[in-house]
């Protein structure tokens, strides 16, 4: 499925702008300034008086907070691009939440339990990461865009943000971690997309 | 079910199809008539998918009804303005017969009307919605004049509407036909019809009676066909009798 | 009741995707929901994320009924959620 013998729609460009700084922006990408809005299913829309984010390996759980408590963690402000696997990127998006490495901290843990974590959301989403991508500064759980309360479009009120992979990794709606020792494919990667989800070695799909 | 729809026999491609011309739908909208070679025929509501590549490989896909009368030769899609859009604005403004790109189609059984489905026919259009049912009705003065047939047809303002023209003559000549108008933004002066969103008392003194059995289609931006369809089971028409399409808030 | 999102529509938006795959009109088909048991055509499910496939909901109760995603590697579809598919 090349698209080497497709027909050039003539004077057809959509709605890409230019980079500045072409080497800011990974393969295939095109930036946009809308903030466009993806989701598997309908918004959830979960008060806050029951929100709660927990995180467990097999039957054991290693940590759980509710709203208050997880504003009382201490949070970071994070600058960065991100990059959506249906080819936008957005630059310099402000972000604030908890960083993974603080959440484990306040578990009581000095390093993940195990080497991959699937996040799971409301609404029945999931995703796979590499521990070693959401630690040291790199994955957070954001509750904040742009100096606002993250919109509930946008994943409110907390996604996990991992700016550094496809943004389908970023989940919206995340309620836990479930550690786990064996690599599983989550939501989109058991259907055709990647497993890891490197924006800069254009890992799109399963097979790139 | 009853259905005419011809089995396909193969899997559906993409086919380079090219412009032959266009012309304006209103003062927002603009009929795109294209050359196929490769088309089995369609049926009255299906619509297309089209796919633009841009000559550095972005491609950009969206889908459209199918505005043409099945038993004429050719198609035509109905695209509507959309500011800020990535497609329609290439659609309406930029592309010029000769130009090429991609369709594939025809598709959607289900979104389909033809004589032997009988009637009476409601027909509910938001804005570009009313696309399809240009096709079904004229499906229907072609083998199914004096079928019982409401149309109501809400658009912001006579400049948004699309086909006005032709839907109000087929109208004019066939008292089984009747066409509603809603203006739901700017009404023409001395408009004394409705000028409003759709609700309630609207589809109550519109739609044929629950009793009559209608069959119901629906179709436009998601919000307004999910307000049209509850409301309509609210009233007492069957859930099974109402067919709906949707299409996205840009409806590009 | 959920919100209505802005980018929510129905499995007629699929048709193309489906249509490349199935021989026979899959808007038509008749989906029972696995969850909850709801028969409804497979163009009257809710239908999401377009861009990056189809995530098709059943209009009853939510639950994923049908998924597909169409990549250069090939088309995936899942219908797990869907206790029968019933083309017509």
């Amino acid at each position: 499925m090349n698209n080497q013998n497709r027909p050039i729609a003539r004077g057809f460009r959509g709605r890409r702008t230019d980079p500045a700084n072409r080497a800011r922006v990974p393969p295939g990408q095109h930036v946009t300034q809308d903030f466009p809005v993806l989701s598997a299913g309908p918004t959830p829309h979960v008060p806050l008086t029951e929100w709660t984010f927990s995180m467990h390996a097999g039957n054991t759980p290693l940590g759980k907070w509710t709203w208050a408590e997880f504003q009382d963690l201490p949070h970071t402000h994070i600058t960065v691009d991100i990059h959506c696997v249906t080819k936008w990127s957005k630059l310099d998006t402000v972000w604030e939440g908890v960083t993974i490495d603080a959440l484990l901290e306040a578990a009581g843990l000095t390093a993940p339990p195990t080497a991959h974590v699937m996040a799971h959301c409301d609404g029945g989403y999931s995703t796979n990461l590499p521990t070693a991508d959401l630690v040291g500064g790199r994955g957070m759980i954001a509750t904040r865009f742009a100096d606002a309360p993250l919109a509930a479009a946008h994943g409110g009120p907390a996604r996990l943000l991992v700016p550094h992979l496809y943004f389908w990794k970023s989940a919206k709606w995340v309620r836990s971690f479930e550690f786990i020792t064996a690599e599983r494919p989550g939501f989109w990667e058991s259907l055709g997309y990647h497993i890891y989800g490197d924006p800069w070695r254009e890992q799109r799909y399963s097979g790139d | 079910m009853a259905t005419s729809a011809p089995p396909l026999g193969r899997r559906l491609d993409w086919q380079t199809v090219r412009v032959e011309s266009t012309e304006p739908l209103g003062r927002r909208a603009r009929l795109l008539k294209l050359g196929v070679t490769d088309w089995p025929g369609h049926l009255p509501g299906q619509h297309a998918d089209v796919r633009l590549t841009a000559d550095d490989g972005y491609e950009a896909q969206r889908s459209y009804s199918i505005a043409s009368a099945a038993h004429e030769p050719g198609v035509s899609l109905a695209v509507e303005h959309v500011e800020g859009g990535e497609v329609s604005p290439y659609l309406t403004t930029e592309i010029r017969p000769g130009d090429a790109f991609e369709l594939r189609g025809p598709i959607g059984g289900y979104f389909v009307w033809e004589a032997a489905n009988g009637g009476p026919l409601y027909l509910c259009a938001g804005g570009s919605g009313i696309a399809p049912f240009k096709a079904v009705l004229e499906h229907r003065e072609r083998f199914a004049r004096g079928v019982p047939t409401t149309v109501l047809y809400a658009v912001r303002s006579p400049e948004h509407a699309m086909f006005a023209e032709r839907i109000n003559a087929l109208a004019t000549s066939d008292p089984a036909l009747q066409i509603v108008w809603t203006y739901t933004r700017a009404a023409p002066k001395s408009w004394r019809g409705y000028a409003r969103r759709v609700d309630a008392a609207m589809l109550r003194e519109t739609a044929p009676r629950p009793d009559a059995r209608p069959l119901i289609y629906v179709c436009g931006p998601t919000p307004f066909v999910e307000l049209v369809a509850s409301t309509l089971v609210e009233l007492g028409y069957a859930p099974e009798s109402i067919r709906t399409e949707r299409f996205g808030p840009s409806g590009e | 009741m959920d919100t209505l999102d802005a980018n929510e529509l129905d499995g007629n938006a699929a048709a193309g995707l489906l249509a490349s795959v199935f021989v026979l009109d899959a808007t038509r088909a008749r989906i029972v929901c696995a969850a909850c048991g709801h028969d409804a055509a497979l163009a009257e499910q809710r239908a999401f994320a377009l861009e990056l496939g189809a995530v098709l909901r059943c209009p009853n109760c939510a639950d994923i009924t049908v998924r597909i995603a169409s990549t250069r590697h090939g088309v995936f579809i899942d219908m797990r959620g869907a206790q029968v598919v019933h083309f017509v």
